[in-house]
């Protein structure tokens, strides 16, 4: 069924919203996933895997809905860019997501078997990085080009925080054979959230991708390695 | 033919009565739509005043407001509404809310708020790495600005109020945890030395260190207490004072300690620095800056203490290469009883009020103190005191 002009673009309208609360749900999780990990709360490192599954609920849901999209309205330009950056953005969020669980898993073991210490800054890490996926989510949401600018920027800060910050784990590792599960297990933690900030940089390229038309690597650390 | 004319007559006698009906009927007609004209505009002359009258009202409002039509779309919000939700009008009018607060769990609340027909209030943390709290109340309305039902959300920031309840609520647990573990500690020992273990002599003697050492630890959180309290309540006594040489003074009370530690504990004064202050106080503050920093810093790590004169003002920075502090807990850390590391921070002697005290007097002094530091990287806390009667 072919839509009017205003009916499609209130379809996309809709969409945008749907993939805001997808985003929303997705920093919830690595900022549940996060307090788990500090507050050694085994409880809220539960309620963030088991809530995983509505963010793949909404990735399978918006991702039918774009292609419902696509298939009835046949989208062009700006349009077909926006659909099209839906059904990647939805696959970086559910990544996001992911490792939120991830890390929850890594909350719950340290709950369980080992002595809470202090070992490296990894909330600065994650407050960077949750701060990237909003302004990643703000550019998408304002068409701001500048809000992309930014996120490819504090990319960089988030790399090397961790780059600041596994070293800081080798040397505890190496000072205090005692601290070796636990730093290992932060290691990982520490590579989760360098993975989201990569992804909020993903939803980032997108976005000016729908706003420019152009396809293009902005991260550094994506052109070079790390 | 008569008879034909008079019927002509007639007929048009007719014609012109129901002519003249039909002009009358008309003119009711035209005078009924033109009253109904003027009696509509004088609604809507009204009901527009109205609506300006509200949103005048809400204009002025220092609670953001958000008005939401049916689908959920924003129709309306007032200045502090744009201000808290750090955006326009323009860019709001016309979308979904999640659009502005990226919270799916306030969509989901105002959703649940309109299906039950009643108001609701809730606090929401919001998404990025300020921690904001916003306190959303929301008011199904069975007729709003446009004449159909509509949603009134009043948005008002509480996050200054929910750090301060956090500070109370830690500081009450904080403050009964302080002072009942040493009780608790000393009444479990007595309890122990009384049922026998008085008589075991290496029992008792490690039981007696114990008590020493938690009623030591109880003494240090009164005295701190009191000075705290003198910080608080009592002008500072000013005198003029040679700064270079109290710092001095410090500094060589701590450096055994420091070389026990393997530490480099520097001083760089500006010379002939002089200050008008409590010496006392100011001697307290230096002491406990620098003893935090020998505490906090490792074997082969370095403090170094700066004084200079800038303008009116004296500034004194005590650095360190130790083990900093985590970014989160930077705005906290002058919190009285609040630790950082509480397993570290006891063990090592504190009683969690010494930057407490360090805040008080300085403030007391209209001065100010200021923290930067990176995680396991080091720390620098800069004091800064107003020096105006020098000159």
């Amino acid at each position: 069924m072919s839509l009017t002009r205003s009916q499609f673009e209130e379809e996309l309208e809709k969409l945008r919203n749907r993939i805001l609360a997808m985003g929303s749900e997705a920093d919830r999780a690595v900022a549940d996933a996060m307090l788990a990990l500090g507050e050694r709360d085994v409880a809220l490192a539960e309620e963030v895997i088991d809530a995983d599954d509505r963010i793949d609920e909404l990735d399978l849901e918006i991702e039918g809905e774009c292609m419902r999209l696509i298939a009835l309205q046949h989208p062009l330009a700006r349009d077909l860019r926006l659909v099209g950056t839906g059904l990647k953005i939805i696959t970086d969020l559910e990544r996001i997501g992911d490792h939120a669980v991830d890390i929850a898993k890594v909350a719950r073991k340290l709950a369980r078997n080992t002595v809470h210490r202090s070992l490296a800054d990894l909330p600065r890490m994650a407050t960077s990085v949750r701060q990237m996926l909003k302004t990643a989510l703000d550019a998408f949401v304002r068409h701001d080009l500048s809000l992309v600018e930014k996120v490819v920027d504090a990319d960089d800060e988030v790399d090397d925080l961790f780059h600041e910050i596994r070293e800081d784990l080798h040397k505890a590792m190496q000072k205090d054979p005692d601290v070796i599960v636990e730093a290992s297990y932060l290691l990982f933690v520490a590579h989760y959230l360098e993975r989201m900030a990569d992804h909020a940089v993903n939803i980032a390229e997108r976005v000016y991708f729908v706003e420019t038309g152009q396809l293009s690597q902005l991260a550094k650390s994506h052109k070079t390695g790390s | 033919m008569i008879g034909l004319v008079l019927l002509c007559v007639v007929l048009a006698a007719g014609n012109l009565f129901l002519f003249a009906r039909y002009r009358k009927s008309e003119s009711d007609s035209l005078e009924k739509q033109r009253e109904l004209k003027a009696a509509n505009g004088r609604l809507a002359a009204h009901a527009a005043n109205n609506n300006q009258k509200l949103r005048a009202l809400s204009a002025s409002s220092g609670a953001g407001m958000v008005i939401l039509d049916q689908k959920g779309r924003v129709v309306h919000t007032n200045t502090a509404g744009e201000r808290i939700l750090n955006t326009t009008s323009e860019e709001l009018v016309g979308h979904a809310l999640i659009q502005a607060t990226l919270s799916s769990e306030m969509q989901q609340f105002v959703t649940q708020a309109v299906a039950a027909g009643r108001p609701l209030t809730q606090d929401f943390q919001m998404p990025g790495s300020q921690s904001r709290v916003l306190r959303v109340s929301v008011y199904p309305l069975a007729v709003g600005l446009s004449g159909e039902p509509e949603t009134m959300l009043v948005l008002v920031d509480v996050t200054e109020l929910h750090r301060l309840e956090t500070i109370r609520r830690d500081f009450v647990a904080n403050v009964s945890h302080e002072l009942r573990t040493p009780l608790a500690s000393i009444r479990a020992i007595a309890e122990t030395l009384h049922e026998g273990a008085l008589h075991d002599p290496e029992v008792a003697t490690s039981f007696l260190e114990t008590i020493i050492r938690e009623t030591d630890r109880l003494g240090r959180i009164s005295q701190d207490l009191l000075i705290l309290s003198d910080a608080e309540s009592k002008e500072p006594v000013k005198e003029k004072f040679d700064l270079g040489a109290l710092l001095r003074e410090v500094i060589g009370r701590f450096q055994k300690h420091a070389q026990q530690s393997r530490l480099t504990l520097n001083l760089r004064v500006t010379p002939d620095l002089w200050l008008v202050a409590s010496r006392d106080q100011v001697e307290q503050v230096l002491v406990n800056l620098v003893d935090n920093a020998i505490k906090y810093t490792g074997e082969g790590g370095s403090v170094c203490v700066e004084a200079t004169r800038e303008g009116s003002k004296v500034t004194i920075s005590v650095s360190d290469t130790g083990i900093g502090i985590m970014q989160q807990d930077l705005p906290r850390i002058f919190e009285r009883f609040y630790r950082v590391d509480k397993a570290r921070s006891r063990e090592s002697g504190g009683t969690g009020l010494g930057l407490s005290i360090v805040k008080n007097i300085i403030e007391a002094h209209d001065g100010d103190v200021k923290v930067s530091s990176e995680f396991n990287r080091g720390s620098s806390f800069t004091v800064v005191l107003p020096n105006s009667e020098i000159s």
